[in-house]
């Protein structure tokens, strides 16, 4: 196939070339009421999100907040009875170290190991 | 340009609903149009796929998957008509790649650069698709007895 058969093929084709059949009136109509309807889904979809999705996932998202921080406040609350039995052990212990009675044998060199 | 490359593709079946397809397409499409390529070169792109994409469904569900050229009726004695009857018969016989390169170079006259890029191939790609399409072309209207 040379160059000449390529142009006289190509001269033929485009003299010859099949035409679409001609588009019905209301082409332009039907193809603005589809980009419309289009729209109109996107818009609804996005409306959606707004109106219904969004608040409810910020009020859940503030109940579970509100919720984690109550039952926080709640489990560290401290008794009167765990008050009390902290503090005497703490009496207790202090007792003992100052009395010289501790287990704990640390000696002078904990002056040594301070600098 | 958008109703020729689709009926020269697809044929003439459901031609008004894919150009349709189409306008939505290039509607919402447009915002994502970057401007690296031209405006034209888009616009064929989104043609030719849309074109593609319904002959491969029509191909998936239909076993006839050969493009069925309008039957000349006993009015279309006109030379004319009947050399145009061919020429869309010849394209009907072209595979999908070649018919695309034929329609896009050969008869909308696009350049090889705008045809590497609407079918997203290289330039020696479309040159060696043009080249066995038309060879194609050729032997059908040789066998059609007919001489370009």
């Amino acid at each position: 196939m040379n160059k000449q058969s390529d142009t006289d093929l190509k001269t033929f084709l485009q003299r010859y070339r099949p035409t679409a059949p001609e588009a019905p009136p209301y082409e332009f109509n039907t193809i603005m009421a589809k980009i419309d309807a289009n729209e109109r889904k996107h818009h609804h979809r996005f409306s959606f999100w707004w109106r219904f999705a969004i608040p409810v996932t910020v009020a859940a998202s503030l109940t579970l907040l509100i919720v984690s921080d109550f039952h926080n406040k709640q489990t560290t609350q401290v008794t009167s009875a765990d008050d009390a039995a902290l503090e005497s052990f703490m009496y207790e212990s202090y007792a003992v170290v100052d009395n010289g009675n501790s287990d704990l044998n640390v000696g002078d060199d904990w002056l040594q190991l301070a600098m | 340009m958008v109703r020729g490359v689709v009926y020269n593709i697809c044929g003439a079946n459901p031609l008004d609903d894919i150009v349709q397809d189409v306008w939505l397409k290039v509607w919402n499409g447009l915002s994502q149009f970057n401007g690296q390529a031209q405006l034209k070169t888009w616009l064929y792109r989104v043609a030719v796929n849309a074109a593609l994409d319904h002959y491969r469904r029509r191909k998936k569900t239909n076993r006839e998957t050969e493009l069925k050229p309008e039957a000349a009726g006993p009015d279309r004695r006109d030379n004319d008509l009947v050399y145009k009857d061919l020429v869309q018969k010849g394209l009907a016989k072209l595979s999908e790649k070649h018919r695309v390169v034929v329609v896009l170079s050969d008869l909308e006259e696009l350049p090889l650069r705008d045809v590497a890029q609407i079918t997203k191939t290289s330039e020696g790609t479309v040159k060696s698709r043009l080249h066995y399409a038309r060879q194609e072309m050729l032997k059908f209207l040789q066998r059609e007895d007919h001489q370009v």
